[in-house]
């Protein structure tokens, strides 16, 4: 399954690259980077048919992740990609706004990778039980 | 009365005896023609005062004084009967009888003086003196005639300047008597300077007399001799009888003096014959005197015996030893009359004097009491401005201290919200390089996992190696862990500053306080399995239910009992096996306001770090037990509730937490 995290700090890269290094390398998940929401949607709008799910922090810089979901939503092709955002400890403003906007799932920070593996587990079983 | 006044100075004055005659039957017409009383008494007078004066027919002058008298009486005339008085005494005197003239003329002095007649009175003060002169009391003469000069001034005369030179002329006379001639020159230089500024040969003709007298007295016969000449002259033009008798008399003593008889007898006969028409017993009694003296000189003895014998006649007649004794008698009781009168009226004037002086005192002491009274009324209003002021001034104190309280906690509070937001902020800036630190620390942990199991694997036994790995295991380890630490602290931040999500809803206030004080209790039983402490609650059962976020308000008691938890466990481990650790919880309805109350026996806070507690990260926990924010992030909320967070607490007793929140 390919994933796209978005997010304005680079270090998540090695992060998610260290944390998810075997399913990487048995290529049961592919991850993808996007440094902001524009880029985020660039690379969005360059997929075909593939199946995504896009991880995005909220508060960035430029376009915030509240922005990218609602573009998302409004112009990604049916059925909608599974978007799961990463919302800061207690930001309940945006957690709230995020759910209106149509967001699959919430994760808090700092991430807990393990939640993380279950919650994507989940989704891929359920990707291939359709 | 000018009438009058004219009469009587017709003794210094008129010219012509004769032509009073005349006018005297003149006035008898009149008289009898006369209708009314008032002015019959005035006829009446007028003819009397000119019988008397003119010396010719005395007892028809005291008729006359008489009628007038008794008419004045009868119709109550005071100056008619002043006047008839005045004529009455004048006639008395003429003919020696100075006690009845005395007496009416002290009673018409009195009368004068009570009814103030003041020209009566000048006159018969003038009287008065004459006849004390008559009796030979030539001190009590210069009193009355002293007495003139006051009065002389005190009524207007149509003869300007006359009245004061009779007191003049009188006076003079009166010190000739006392044979005082240089005393009297001085009075008489006076009337004979008047005399001849004016021209006027009445005054000439006195005062000539009265100096002829003084020279006489003072042995000046050449200067008597040419004033009485000067006198006789006017007297004879004038023909006044009484002075030529008088003058004739006395230029006759002076012959006789010097031993010249023949000129002697030739006045004295000149003085006997006007004497035969006047029959002034005075001045005949020294002509008699002088006839005898002459006589006997001229020893011609049997006429010298002959006037003898008629001068002692008159002279007895005049110094009759009982007359003496009455008009001494009068004189004594007019004496005591005037010291009575003096006397009455020094005590008229004592008591005036008295009454005045009350009067003052009196006024005195009403301005003091008025005065007394403005200050007793500025000082109580004074007094009354200084308790005003007084109260004011502690009302402006109370208000400026609760004013500094309240901008003291504003201040306070103003503190504690910009640390907050300065909270929020740093926390939330922090909070993803604290993610990276705890991440990547996991990582290295995991990534020192899979090369120790590597090199278990590649059979690789290097001691140094495992030793390293194992220190780089024990430090991400550390790291980690601290990293956990921070992230605490920053969550709690963030806690701290969020928005509470929670929505107010009626909550039961006691039972949610002996929800959390359970649980707080297991959680710390949790932890110290050890720990003990009595729980003892208090509920006030009215208490309704409150409108509040219960989550927020739970979080606040929660705090609340774990630092009362913590508070007494520290007691209990520094104390003796006595100590009965307790926690204490209180509700109270108070008007509109719940009270809670959390109650410890631990160890109480320090004055000193009291106002510190609720300011954020301040905390006396050791390091890793207790971030400083729970208190901070409670009064936070009982803040943004409406309600008030205090505290009250006695170091070394315990510490008494106090929620305060609006039942609405």
């Amino acid at each position: 399954m390919k994933i796209l995290v978005v997010d304005d700090e680079h270090d998540v890269r090695y992060l998610f690259e260290q944390k998810f290094k075997s399913e990487i390398k048995s290529g049961e998940l592919s991850f993808s980077f996007a440094y902001s929401g524009m880029e985020a949607l660039d690379f969005f709008h360059s997929l075909t048919q593939e199946a995504v799910l896009i991880l995005s922090d909220i508060n960035m810089p430029g376009m915030s992740g509240l922005d990218l979901l609602k573009r998302i939503k409004d112009e990604a092709p049916q059925p909608p990609p599974v978007v799961m955002m990463i919302t800061a400890y207690g930001d309940q403003q945006n957690r709230e706004n995020a759910l209106q906007l149509g967001a699959d799932d919430f994760l808090t920070k700092p991430l807990n990778f393990h939640t993380l593996k279950d919650k994507l587990k989940a989704i891929i079983l359920k990707n291939s039980s359709v | 009365m000018k009438k009058i006044v004219a009469i009587i100075l017709f003794i210094f004055v008129t010219s012509n005896v004769f032509a009073q005659d005349n006018t005297i039957d003149s006035l008898k017409l009149v008289l009898s023609k006369e209708k009314t009383d008032t002015g019959k008494i005035k006829l009446l007078n007028n003819i009397g005062g000119r019988f008397g004066m003119g010396r010719t027919k005395n007892d028809s002058a005291l008729w006359y004084a008489r009628q007038a008298l008794n008419l004045s009486q009868k119709i109550k005339d005071i100056k008619g009967e002043l006047n008839a008085r005045f004529n009455m005494s004048h006639y008395f005197r003429q003919t020696g009888n100075y006690p009845e003239a005395l007496k009416l003329s002290l009673y018409n002095l009195t009368m004068a003086r009570e009814f103030h007649e003041m020209e009566i009175l000048f006159l018969q003060t003038r009287e008065t003196g004459w006849i004390y002169k008559g009796m030979g009391d030539y001190r009590k003469e210069l009193e009355y005639e002293k007495k003139l000069f006051p009065l002389a001034d005190s009524f207007n005369w149509d003869f300007p300047g006359y009245s004061m030179e009779i007191a003049n002329q009188c006076v003079s006379i009166a010190y000739s008597d006392m044979n005082m001639p240089d005393s009297a020159l001085s009075y008489s230089r006076v009337v004979y300077q008047f005399g001849v500024e004016n021209n006027d040969p009445v005054w000439l003709m006195l005062g000539t007399w009265e100096m002829g007298r003084i020279h006489a007295a003072k042995e000046n016969p050449d200067s008597a001799f040419f004033y009485y000449k000067i006198s006789l002259h006017n007297a004879i033009k004038r023909n006044r009888r009484d002075l030529i008798s008088m003058t004739a008399n006395n230029i006759s003593s002076l012959f006789f003096k010097q031993g010249k008889i023949d000129s002697a007898f030739f006045y004295v006969r000149k003085s006997q014959k006007e004497l035969q028409l006047t029959n002034d017993p005075g001045d005949l009694a020294n002509t008699d005197s002088l006839l005898a003296a002459l006589f006997q000189s001229n020893h011609q003895y049997d006429s010298a015996y002959s006037y003898l014998k008629n001068y002692l006649v008159l002279n007895d007649s005049l110094n009759n030893q009982n007359k003496i004794a009455q008009a001494q008698n009068l004189s004594f009781n007019e004496t005591m009359h005037q010291q009575q009168l003096e006397q009455t009226r020094k005590e008229a004037k004592q008591q005036y004097d008295n009454e005045l002086k009350i009067y003052i005192l009196a006024a005195i002491i009403i301005i003091f009491l008025i005065i007394a009274f403005l200050l007793f009324r500025n000082n109580r209003n004074k007094r009354k401005a200084n308790i005003l002021l007084s109260k004011q001034k502690e009302e402006i104190q109370n208000t400026l201290s609760e004013l500094k309280s309240t901008q003291a906690q504003l201040i306070q509070s103003e503190k504690m919200a910009s640390l907050g937001e300065l909270t929020a902020g740093i926390a939330h800036e922090i909070q993803n390089p604290l993610n990276f630190v705890n991440n990547f620390s996991d990582i290295n942990k995991e990534l020192i996992n899979e090369l120790k199991i590597t090199n278990y694997e590649l059979k690789i036994e290097n001691h140094e190696i495992n030793e390293l790995l194992d220190d780089l295991e024990q430090n991400s380890e550390k790291i980690n862990h601290h990293g956990q630490r921070a992230a605490a602290i920053v969550k709690g931040m963030l806690q701290h500053s969020r928005a509470s999500s929670g929505k107010k809803e009626l909550t039961d206030i006691n039972a949610l306080f002996d929800e959390y004080l359970r649980l707080s209790y297991h959680g710390m039983r949790a932890k110290d399995k050890n720990f003990i402490c009595e729980m003892k609650t208090d509920f006030d059962h009215s208490i309704p239910k409150i409108n509040i976020i219960p989550q927020d308000i739970g979080r606040v008691i929660l705090n609340l009992i774990n630092n009362a938890f913590y508070a007494v466990n520290e007691k209990k481990k520094q104390s003796a096996n006595s100590y009965q650790p307790t926690a204490k919880i209180i509700t109270r309805r108070i008007s509109d306001t719940v009270e809670i109350r959390v109650i410890d026996n631990g160890n109480g806070i320090p004055s000193t770090i009291r106002d510190k507690i609720f300011q954020p990260f301040f905390t006396t926990k050791p390091t890793g037990q207790g971030t400083g924010l729970g208190l901070s992030l409670s009064y936070d909320i009982v803040k943004a509730h409406g309600g008030e967070l205090k505290i009250e607490t006695n170091e070394s007793e315990g510490s008494e937490f106090i929620i305060l929140l609006p039942v609405i």
